[in-house]
């Protein structure tokens, strides 16, 4: 486990070399992590490290498990230290895409989705819900 | 492949799955799923793209299972 020690000064050596623009103020010990307590701190801090480095990460796990509110967590701290976040479930970032496609604006969608520096893809499957009612071009 | 929604053409998600592969080591991203990761690695039969970002999201082992799960 990640002592709140060990993270600063990981942070610390992230803004020496120059490879992140963290605002001073930043803090991850403001992570308020009470709702679910089988899921380990430690992992949200773990997930700040990749967030940091521009790194992936994958979230798996079964419905209730509090998957979401992790990587919400993740953003809205994130959010509030000066990043841009975008948080979209995977059917409705496709159907923007979609939609800024038929409406001719798919560049600037695009770009801004390539360069905001945290997107949250929440929900992604196989087979989205049939009950999504969207028309392409109708 | 993984976006298969109704009523749109599979060229979008396409779309979806090369934003994410271009944004790798440019721009954090993280992605949710109820499946497992071997489910998800299944994905990687659907199409070339849904293979390279696969490879990519697995590759540095930055994977999170929450909770406890049946398999």
């Amino acid at each position: 486990m990640m002592t709140n020690d060990e993270l600063h000064r990981a942070l610390r050596q992230q803004r020496l070399s120059g490879t992140t623009d963290l605002p001073n103020t930043f803090r991850w010990d403001t992570i308020h992590w009470t709702c679910d307590t089988s899921i380990d701190r430690a992992l949200v801090y773990e997930l700040a490290i990749w967030l940091i480095q521009r790194r992936d990460c994958v979230i798996f796990g079964n419905r209730g498990c509090g998957k979401s509110y992790l990587a919400q967590g993740i953003g809205v701290t994130a959010n509030e230290a000066g990043f841009s976040v975008c948080y979209r479930e995977a059917s409705r970032l496709l159907r923007d895409i979609a939609s800024a496609t038929a409406s001719g604006k798919d560049a600037q969608v695009i770009t801004e989705l390539l360069t905001v520096p945290l997107l949250i893809v929440d929900d992604l499957k196989r087979e989205q819900s049939s009950a999504c009612t969207y028309r392409a071009c109708s | 492949m993984i976006l298969n929604v109704s009523n749109l053409p599979r060229v979008h998600t396409e779309h979806v799955l090369e934003l994410l592969l271009r944004r790798h080591t440019k721009a954090s991203t993280i992605i949710i799923s109820n499946l497992s990761l071997a489910e998800f690695s299944k994905y990687r039969e659907d199409t070339p793209v849904a293979n390279a970002l696969i490879d990519r999201l697995l590759h540095r082992r930055s994977v999170i299972e929450v909770g406890r799960r049946v398999d």
